[in-house]
């Protein structure tokens, strides 16, 4: 089932591209994020246009209203919160949804770079059961796997071409994975409004996610890496050009002072 | 607000270790066994550890290194040198070379920036070691590198030998055919584009023929002096499975499962039988009959003739080609309880080996 609709298509759309841009790989992913980018738009729309209702929604007298009244009734707050959506024709899930759709992605797309890549035996059998017909298989395996100083089917510190200082391989695309993935949260998450329980929550995914994403970067494929870093630089263009960019939260915020 | 906390931090390590499971550097199911055999001893690359089996009893006589190192994976066929070294190729980069009555190490060669997925071709005195990192090595048997050479392609296939015009042939995965000096390393020639990734080692025969398989759905004749083709032969699928010459016949089988024997002068088919699954590995052949496993889990018996004497399930996935070693077949099946099943030459078990944690 996920080999044939996550696995397959991804594998056999990469190594289309792969094939009509100059046999580069690195080129293939990129080009490949874009499509995934576009695919997604509608999601991406759909998470901004329910980001900013709730917004809106948090920020209404109704909502601090129903919060205070019912603090000490956890359950009876839910139901009247529900109502609320209801009414208002908001899916509290629906800012979720994009980010837990990028996930399928993510692991498909792993797999999808080393199944491509085949650096080793089992991985080029499998790979060969999995091309289309009309892709001339034959012809273009094994893939070009180097782009810049990487192999793309390996970590990048792995790559024989590695940065090396001081005797220690530097994890460069991970470096600006954890940047991109920092700035990314920052600039689209929303000034918090008074009294959001959601804004604690979001604090700790920005700070935690860039790790989490690095780490990823660093463990496995750098054809991931790459993935990555267009995905983070296209989802902060996307977001500017729908203007929905925090360019605020990257300037540090002053105290207010308490009032004697 | 604790609690939510804790749910952030804690999918997010969840999701980590997910993810992280399945990491490149993690070897396991990367490749399969690899195997050889002296009279006495079976020597077994199985991933994180080499093991040495005594032969007739199935016992473990040691393993290389002591406790597994993930780090390390040993999948391809160990090889015996005439100086009595045990010589194998590790997924770490690294060729290995141990004392084989004991397992000590005697030495490291560490000059590729790769997998080492082929085995090398041990002359007498020296060893030629194919690298994914496309270059061949000549080291002699003290493990000093003697030359390097690159081609345009990783490097999976075993090279051959010719020992009537001193030089070394590696087939490449960049579809061709490389000739070299095997004392200098010159290039001596290298075929055309043959189509199709090149896995397999190719077969030489006396007259000046290399025979080789393709990616490209091809079985090709190439003339050992230059590298020129002589014939081609299609076939239903990729060819993975090194040939085998044998009296002038070339047997080989391809991922469609079909196994082949051509003529080899010429190229013609003379028969071909479709067993069972995929077949990846090069057949053996002891008198008149012929020994090869299907990817599924099954040893067959087949005689030159074509026709299938019996057939033995072994379990597992079997890729690795079967040994055989006087009475005895070995064979190595992958993602099996057992690493090694030894059978008599009629299909009869005679003992497993799984190793002991």
């Amino acid at each position: 089932m996920w080999n044939t609709f996550i696995l397959s298509p991804m594998v056999n759309v990469l190594i289309w591209i792969y094939n009509f841009f100059f046999h580069n790989f690195g080129l293939a992913i990129i080009i490949f994020t874009i499509l995934i980018r576009l695919v997604t738009y509608p999601l991406t729309a759909q998470q901004l246009k329910s980001q900013k209702k709730m917004q809106e929604l948090q920020g209404s007298k109704k909502w601090q209203e129903i919060q205070k009244k019912f603090k000490d009734d956890k359950e009876k707050l839910a139901q009247e919160q529900m109502k609320i959506y209801k009414e208002m024709g908001i899916n509290p899930l629906g800012s979720c949804l994009p980010l837990i759709i990028q996930f399928p992605i993510m692991i498909g797309l792993y797999q999808s770079i080393t199944l491509a890549m085949a650096s080793a035996p089992i991985q080029l059998l499998n790979l060969s059961r999995d091309i289309y017909s009309f892709i001339p298989a034959s012809q273009l395996i094994p893939l070009n796997s180097k782009f810049l100083w990487m192999n793309l089917g390996l970590p990048e510190i792995s790559s024989p071409n590695a940065l090396i200082i001081a005797g220690f391989a530097v994890p460069i695309m991970t470096i600006i994975v954890v940047v991109t993935t920092y700035l990314q949260s920052k600039l689209m998450t929303p000034p918090a409004n008074p009294g959001d329980q959601g804004a604690q929550m979001s604090k700790m995914m920005n700070l935690y996610m860039p790790i989490f994403m690095g780490w990823i970067a660093y463990s496995l494929a750098s054809g991931l890496a790459l993935y990555f870093i267009i995905s983070n630089v296209l989802g902060v263009a996307q977001y500017a050009l729908m203007g929905n960019i925090h360019w605020s939260n990257l300037l540090p915020k002053r105290k207010v002072a308490k009032a004697k | 607000m604790k609690s939510k906390n804790i749910l952030v931090v804690s999918t997010i390590i969840l999701l980590s270790i997910l993810l992280s499971a399945c990491s490149s550097t993690l070897y396991s199911s990367t490749g399969w066994h690899g195997l050889t055999a002296s009279t006495d001893t079976v020597y077994l690359a199985a991933g994180a550890q080499i093991y040495a089996v005594d032969l007739n009893t199935g016992s473990e006589k040691w393993r290389y290194p002591a406790k597994a190192n993930s780090k390390i994976a040993f999948y391809a066929n160990p090889v015996l040198t005439s100086d009595g070294q045990l010589v194998v190729p590790s997924y770490d980069h690294k060729l290995y070379s141990l004392n084989p009555a004991t397992g000590s190490e005697n030495w490291i060669f560490a000059g590729s920036t790769n997998r080492l997925i082929g085995s090398p071709l041990v002359t007498e005195k020296m060893i030629y070691q194919p690298s994914s990192d496309e270059h061949l090595y000549a080291v002699d048997l003290t493990g000093k590198q003697i030359w390097v050479q690159q081609t345009g392609g990783p490097l999976w296939a075993k090279p051959a030998t010719d020992p009537n015009c001193g030089c070394v042939y590696i087939a490449s995965m960049d579809h061709m055919v490389y000739s070299f000096d095997a004392a200098t390393g010159k290039q001596l020639w290298k075929s055309a584009d043959l189509g199709g990734a090149l896995v397999s080692t190719p077969a030489v025969s006396t007259n000046g023929v290399l025979f080789v398989g393709t990616f490209g759905k091809e079985m090709i004749a190439l003339d050992t002096t230059n590298g020129t083709i002589r014939w081609r032969f299609t076939t239903q699928n990729w060819v993975w499975s090194g040939p085998v010459l044998e009296n002038n016949v070339l047997y080989f089988g391809d991922l469609s499962g079909y196994l082949y024997a051509l003529n080899a002068s010429d190229g013609t088919a003379l028969w071909r039988i479709q067993p069972q699954n995929s077949i990846v590995d090069t057949p053996v052949i002891t008198g008149d009959k012929m020994y090869f496993t299907t990817e599924a889990d099954t040893l067959f018996i087949v005689s030159t003739a074509g026709d299938i004497v019996s057939s033995k399930v072994i379990g597992g996935i079997i890729y690795s080609s079967p040994v055989v070693v006087g009475e005895t077949v070995l064979v190595a099946p992958t993602g099996f309880n057992a690493l090694l099943v030894a059978l008599t030459l009629d299909g009869n078990q005679k003992w497993t080996y799984t190793p002991a944690k």
